[in-house]
């Protein structure tokens, strides 16, 4: 028998937010975003932290300091809410990790337990995409890499400071302050600032960054980057020899198409079981299917008990689309790799059973596919006497999804990241 | 990364084997054999197979799942691939179900453990209040924990009431090679009920006078009347009642306030609201303490507290709810496979459980009707399991289906299309026509030389389609083809996997991560061989083989256990009796360079 040893209780392992994605379509969007800018993530969203952990890094020894890393982080935010606590206008244009949480803790010294202020370190997710861009080696306890440490040279040259752990930085630390020099390397190692002619389906992740970089000067140079509005630019593209990026762009237009009628539908159908009104949103869908509806647009919509029929059309009508967008592309079948998706869509809107067995037949597909994404954390439960209800704790205060968006892409954490560095 | 509360640690599944891995992960053979009772591919590709497979350091893994659950599971998943690694699905011949949670790891001669409650589910790693110990035998306790998972399961796959696949049982043989067994190091259900060992354990064997001053907490989920094997028994509390004595509490789940009745005070997790959200890009969501900070609510964690005023008490934690099958049956009487760890604790330390429970439950006084849980379905259809392997004449499928001795089935890829009748002859069939593996797997078929070894199909059960997993077997087992077979054995010997190729195989090398000179020659000499005649192939590959065996970071027990098992290995090989001999005759023989053990 084991002596005076204790089990330890179970905590929740990360990517929770990946696991708020109710039917598994999250894999696919991630997987194109891979080819559109590999290494990047929708956490990567501001430039400067990209120099400051490779300098906070190369303080902290030789070894990998998790704990030390995150006091660094929790001094630049100390620091970042001062500037915020003097101009409001900072506080609105320079986000940084921990800023809500920081509001709340009135102490002006880093504490030894960095956790009371904000309990994950953004290193951790970042750390892959430093790796990704190499600028610390992922095999040898994320040590710098030449360019790394290079990096950590000009954020120490530019912010001179002092490693005293308990005191936040100087304000020339902010994250909006980048010097002229972290820039320029910055730009190089992101595939910002790469000249010449570039090879469009090169496996290299900072060459298709570059690509994806150019291909956006051409069309979007003064807009904001975000699925919305770059995709609609690019479903209506016909040519077979499409080069990249705008390939990729054309598949995941119609995988969005896909991604937001079924969600639409999947989370109004949740709506109804909690409200108590299945019968009658079986009833409006069914109607909606016999009729013509218009092209919607890639916008978030909102699901209110009021909005409920505007948002179904626009699912049914992004479904339809979705589905004659992938018999006319041959690439959707080897990029997307979930003809499962399409054909859960096809029996909706295109099969020629009636509309009200079709709507039953899909609900009972979607909630398969739900609990096979979610597991035992499905939303949704059989009751014993074979009622449905919402998986919820607790009673009151349960949230439900109010708004279905597309996937991000990681296109509005990039060109946050441009901007940072002087724009795209 | 594992946080100290005001008792227990927080700790994750996944930082658990990391550590390991990135400590002990660098020596060859490395190993992983994780038992579970539910089983969801995908959670387990997400968060704990990249583990496993960082750096290089790719484990051969084997997942060993309730055959039940796993056809549940398969079925509403539908047609799946998976990742590079086995799938076992265990039958209980008696009625129970396979509900042990372990993960047992080797890494050249060290090896980890893990124990508890906590399923390969994403309520398991995420969402769900669970027990777990990780130990490494680098401490006393931790080779009390691994002698004890080894001695489970080199019983388990004796068991004959027990129904496994072959290739999971020689895995684990070989896993288990030149490990000590030690038998106290953890209790289970194979040959005797838990509660007949717990009782023993705390009252030693004559029992004891103060039994009715003793206190008995019990933490187990409450499932209603739901089927499931998970959940509390009102018949079990009273016979724990009876053996323990003295006072006893429940700290269970709780429904919308209220918990069972069940005649004693019962303490429920407090309830709070869970969020969800449809892909919010908010930057500062993964920071958000509730997110990923929060304390589980759904309660899945099992242990058993057993306290006397003057000698402190007994933790039972591990897989065993408070049900009749898991606690007081054995799998031949229609029990459960179970494995609990008991440790006996001092004052601090039980006063750190009880502070936990007493932070996490509250008391209710509202309660509901306490019903038994329904025993959950049993598995479905003949065929346990399905094995590919390559052999000179292409592909072939093994059936395998353990209690059939003469009859046939059909077998197709989706649940309502059944293509291919198989005989089965003493447990075994057999597809080799190349027509009939095109019809089973149109679209792919799983390949060492792939990213998937496994897949789906389905068997015919009256009208309706029961699926069963395929997999390609971990130590190549089965084939015709004794090159092939050396050459998949002496890669996993060494800790790698066949590069992925997008030829079909041909010309497959074995991934060149290694950073020892030796082995880097090792792996030049085996990939040159592909290019010599068969005869040739073979004996580079055997001789390297028993080079890697003998030179094992396993040491020198592994290296005499292990060389044992190949010699039965190739006796048991489907080739040609001249090659067996040979190679044979090739695995006796001595040889001062290569038969040095590693010190």
């Amino acid at each position: 028998m084991l002596k005076g040893l204790l089990p330890a209780w179970v905590e929740a392992d990360p990517l929770r937010s990946r696991a708020t994605d109710p039917l598994g379509l999250q894999n696919v969007a991630d997987r194109l975003a891979d080819r559109l800018l590999p290494g990047l993530s929708v956490l990567t969203t501001r430039a400067r932290y990209f120099s400051f952990f490779c300098w906070a890094r190369g303080e902290t020894g030789p070894g990998h300091n998790e704990h030390q890393i995150h006091r660094c982080e929790v001094a630049l935010a100390l620091t970042e809410k001062s500037l915020s606590d003097a101009d409001p206008e900072h506080a609105e244009s320079c986000r940084f990790v921990g800023s809500r949480n920081i509001k709340f803790f009135e102490q002006g010294q880093v504490p030894a337990d960095p956790r009371r202020v904000y309990k994950m370190p953004a290193w951790r997710a970042y750390r892959p995409s430093l790796s990704a861009v190499g600028l610390v080696d992922s095999a040898s306890d994320f040590s710098l890499t030449e360019a790394g440490a290079a990096l950590s040279n000009a954020f120490r040259r530019a912010v001179r400071p002092r490693w005293e752990p308990a005191r936040p930085f100087p304000a020339a630390a902010c994250l909006s302050c980048s010097s002229h020099d972290e820039k320029r390397q910055l730009r190089d190692v992101l595939g910002l600032s790469i000249g010449g002619p570039l090879d469009a389906d090169s496996a290299d992740p900072r060459v298709r960054r570059s690509v994806f970089v150019r291909e956006m000067r051409k069309t979007h140079r003064n807009d904001g980057l975000s699925p919305e509005v770059v995709l609609p630019g690019y479903e209506g593209l016909r040519s077979p020899n499409l080069p990249e990026p705008a390939r990729t762009l054309r598949v995941a237009a119609v995988w969005e198409r896909l991604s937001f009628g079924l969600n639409a539908v999947f989370v109004s159908w949740l709506r109804a079981v909690d409200a108590g009104t299945c019968r009658s949103f079986e009833r409006t869908l069914a109607e909606l299917l016999t009729g013509r509806l218009p092209q919607p647009t890639l916008e978030p919509t909102e699901l209110s008990a009021q909005n409920q029929v505007p948002a179904l059309a626009r699912a049914v009508s992004s479904l339809r689309h979705a589905i004659r967008l992938h018999d006319q592309l041959d690439e959707c079948h080897t990029m997307l790799k979930d003809e499962d998706a399409f054909e859960l869509a096809r029996s909706l809107v295109s099969s020629r059973q009636a509309p009200r067995v079709r709507v039953a037949k899909t609900i009972n597909d979607l909630r398969s596919r739900h609990l096979a994404a979610k597991g035992d954390e499905a939303w949704v439960r059989e009751c014993p006497d074979g009622e449905l209800e919402l998986a919820r704790d607790g009673g009151e205060t349960w949230k439900m999804p109010s708004v279905v968006r597309p996937h991000a892409y990681r296109m509005a954490a990039f060109h946050q990241i441009a901007f940072d560095l002087g724009g795209l | 990364m594992a946080r100290t509360h005001k008792g227990l640690q927080w700790v994750r599944t996944s930082e658990a084997i990391r550590s390991f891995v990135t400590e002990h992960g660098r020596s060859a053979p490395r190993r992983a054999i994780l038992c579970t009772y539910n089983f969801e591919a995908e959670t387990f590709e997400r968060f704990l197979f990249p583990e496993l497979t960082r750096r290089g350091r790719q484990f051969s893994t084997l997942v060993l799942a309730d055959g039940a659950a796993l056809q549940g599971e398969l079925s509403r998943t539908g047609q799946r691939r998976f990742d590079r690694y086995e799938i076992g699905p265990v039958r209980c011949g008696g009625g129970g179900v396979f509900h042990p949670k372990l993960v047992f790891l080797a890494a050249g001669r060290r090896h980890m453990v893990g124990i508890g409650s906590a399923n390969l589910t994403s309520g398991g790693l995420r969402a769900n209040l669970e027990l777990m110990m990780f130990a490494d035998d680098t401490t006393e306790c931790g080779r009390q924990l691994v002698g004890g998972a080894a001695c489970f399961l080199s019983r388990l796959i004796k068991k004959e009431s027990i129904h496994l696949p072959a290739s999971a049982r020689e895995f684990i043989e070989t896993a288990l090679a030149g490990v000590k067994v030690d038998r106290h190091g953890l209790i289970d259900s194979l040959d005797e009920s838990l509660l007949s060992q717990m009782v023993s354990l705390v009252l030693g064997k004559r029992g004891s006078n103060d039994r009715f001053s003793r206190e008995v907490i019990i933490l187990s989920p409450w499932h209603s009347a739901l089927r499931s094997p998970e959940g509390l028994d009102p018949a079990i509390i009273r016979q724990m009642s009876g053996a323990f004595g003295g006072s006893l509490s429940i700290y269970t789940e709780g429904q919308k306030g209220c918990g069972p009745d069940l005649g004693v005070p019962v303490y429920i997790r407090g309830e709070r609201p869970r969020k969800a959200a449809v892909d919010n890009e908010d930057s500062d969501n993964p920071h958000e303490e509730d997110v990923f900070d929060r304390r589980p609510y759904r309660v899945h964690a099992k242990a058993y507290l057993i306290t006397s005023p003057r000698q402190g008490g007994t933790l039972f934690f591990g897989s065993a709810n408070c049900t009749l099958p898991a606690l007081n049956r054995t799998p031949d009487g229609g029990g459960n496979v179970e494995i609990l760890g008991a440790s006996r604790l001092g004052d601090a330390e039980i006063s750190a459980f009880k502070g936990d429970l007493n932070d996490l439950f509250v008391l209710t006084q509202k309660t509901f009707g306490a019903k038994a849980p329904i025993r959950p379905e049993t598995a479905k259809g003949i065929i346990l399991c399905g094995r590919l392997t390559g052999g000179r004449n292409g592909v072939r499928l093994h059936i395998e289906a353990p209690n059939v001795e003469r009859g046939s089935v059909q077998v197709g890829p989706k649940p309502d299309r059944f293509t291919v009748t198989v005989k089965i002859r003493h447990g075994w069939g057999l597809v080799s026509k190349p027509i009939e593996i095109h019809d089973l797997f149109p679209d792919v078929l799983p390949k060492r030389s792939d990213s998937s070894w496994g897949s789906v199909l389905w068997e015919r059960s009256g009208r309706e389609g029961i699926p069963f997993p395929v997999s390609i077997p971990l130590l190549g087992v089965g084939t015709d083809s004794p090159d092939g077979f050396l050459l998949d054995l002496a890669s996993e010997e060494m800790g790698f996997w066949p590069a992925e190729t997008t030829n079909g195989g041909a010309g497959a090398q074995v991934d060149d991560q290694s950073q020892d000179e030796e082995e880097r020659d090792d792996l030049d000499a085996l990939t040159e061989a592909q290019h010599e005649g068969e005869l040739d192939r073979i004996a580079v590959r055997m001789s390297i083989l028993r080079k890697r065996i003998m030179r094992s970071a396993g040491g020198p027990e592994y290296a005499r256990s292990r060389m044992a098992l190949l010699r039965r290995q190739i006796a048991g090989m489907d080739i040609a009796p001249h090659l067996r001999d040979v190679l044979l005759e090739y695995s006796h023989q001595r040889s001062p360079y290569t038969e040095r053990p590693a010190r």
